[in-house]
């Protein structure tokens, strides 16, 4: 299964490649209407008001079937990618009262809007999550593959290849504390490390079983780490952009991806039960 | 507020008679519903790993269109109707419910699109006429 060889668009919806539309802080704000919430077509095209079904995204619907879903959930902030993660990584875009006249990076910006570094291409100098957990004895980490650097100017994301990489959603990387951090030390080991999978890319000749190990080796220090019993008491995983369901790359990507993650976890009660055992002493 | 809110999943799910059993599910989705949960103090203690894991921005409204209001046209009459009286009282359900669109010189509402226009003539999109 090589997945740069799928034909798009000729299965089923599902592993359709949409377009994309605009979500920049802009035009959604324009869309919102001040509250009259009548302009997605117009500001992002009729796709904006398109669905999919059970039929086209079975996993999905089973996952919300068999779980709690967030019935009433919406987005922490009208504006792309990295704001939103900002929230969930850090529970807000920098409108803290204790940054004083440095701002959001140190150099006088304001609450984050856009991806990326600051509008004055400095890293962010706000407290975040894994720092409060760190101090709270908590462990933790980011899951994630790295292509490039870490950091500026790839931030894990630095080839074309949308299989491999963290689509520079690990906005961890756009904090200075991380930026400074040494290897070794917590900031940097739990979040600027990763598997490295394009460094193993198969051959275009390879069998699909070929492809398919390589896939899955996005998972390996995930699956490790729970059969060792050594999953951290928070984690979070990051996919490549082939896998986040950002359009127009197929949502049943994103199913296969996410049902990797249960496939581990339902293997693995044992591992997990040791892990209990390990918290307790 | 209650009036004014829209019908959840759970709802729509015991309106159209349909529950969660009456699914197949994936075999590692039943597994997971299998392993016991862990409740030995019945606190939040119990809940020993947290794991997030949060993909891209795809509109949610692609996922759960068919449980909420603005996916009038595909639901049950009897559904149908009560999100037809509550557009009629209330205004904004009909701009949520279908929207205009510029270039198509008519409304846009929400609609499960066909493979073919999408794949070949992406700006030709056949909508279904607004319903409310």
């Amino acid at each position: 299964m090589n997945p740069e060889s799928i034909s798009p668009g000729l299965t089923s919806l599902g592993l359709t490649y949409f377009p994309g539309t605009d979500h920049s802080w802009g035009g959604t704000h324009l869309a919102w209407n001040e509250g009259q919430y009548d302009q997605w077509p117009i500001q992002k095209g009729p796709i904006a008001m398109s669905y999919m079904t059970r039929q086209d995204i079975p996993y999905h619907y089973a996952l919300a079937d068999a779980f709690t879903v967030g019935d009433a959930y919406h987005r922490s902030i009208m504006g792309p990618t990295n704001p939103n993660r900002c929230y969930l990584w850090t529970g807000c875009v920098g409108n803290v009262n204790y940054l004083g006249a440095g701002g959001t990076d140190g150099l006088g910006a304001g609450p984050v809007t856009g991806n990326g570094l600051s509008i004055n291409n400095a890293y962010y100098v706000w407290e975040t999550f894994p720092e409060v957990l760190q101090a709270a004895g908590i462990t933790w980490k980011i899951y994630q593959d790295i292509a490039g650097e870490p950091f500026s100017p790839d931030f894990g994301d630095g080839t074309n290849n949308s299989f491999a990489g963290n689509y520079t959603d690990n906005s961890m990387l756009y904090f200075n504390q991380y930026y400074t951090s040494a290897p070794g030390s917590p900031l940097f080991d739990n979040a600027a490390i990763g598997t490295e999978i394009i460094n193993n890319i198969p051959s275009s000749s390879a069998s699909n079983q070929v492809w398919e190990a390589w896939a899955e080796s996005l998972f390996s220090q995930f699956q490790s780490d729970v059969q060792s019993g050594n999953l951290p008491q928070v984690s979070w995983i990051v996919a490549p952009a082939g896998y986040t369901e950002h359009p127009d790359y197929p949502v049943n990507y994103g199913a296969w991806y996410i049902s990797q993650v249960i496939d581990i976890l339902v293997a693995n009660p044992r591992g997990i039960q040791q892990d209990r055992t390990n918290n307790q002493l | 507020m209650s009036n004014s809110r829209h019908v959840d999943r759970r709802e729509f799910l015991q309106l159209m008679g349909m529950t969660a059993a009456a699914t197949v599910l994936p075999t590692n989705i039943a597994k997971a519903l299998t392993i016991p949960a862990n409740n030995a103090t019945e606190t939040i203690q119990d809940v020993e790993h947290i794991i997030i894991l949060m993909q891209e921005n795809r509109p949610l409204t692609i996922i759960s269109a068919p449980f909420a209001v603005c996916a009038a046209s595909q639901i049950p009459m009897r559904l149908r109707s009560i999100f037809l009286s509550r557009a009629a009282a209330q205004p904004r359900y009909r701009f949520f419910c279908s929207q205009p669109a510029q270039l198509m010189k008519r409304r846009v509402s929400p609609y499960r699109p066909t493979l073919a226009p999408l794949v070949v003539r992406r700006t030709a999109y056949r909508c279904p006429r607004h319903s409310v």
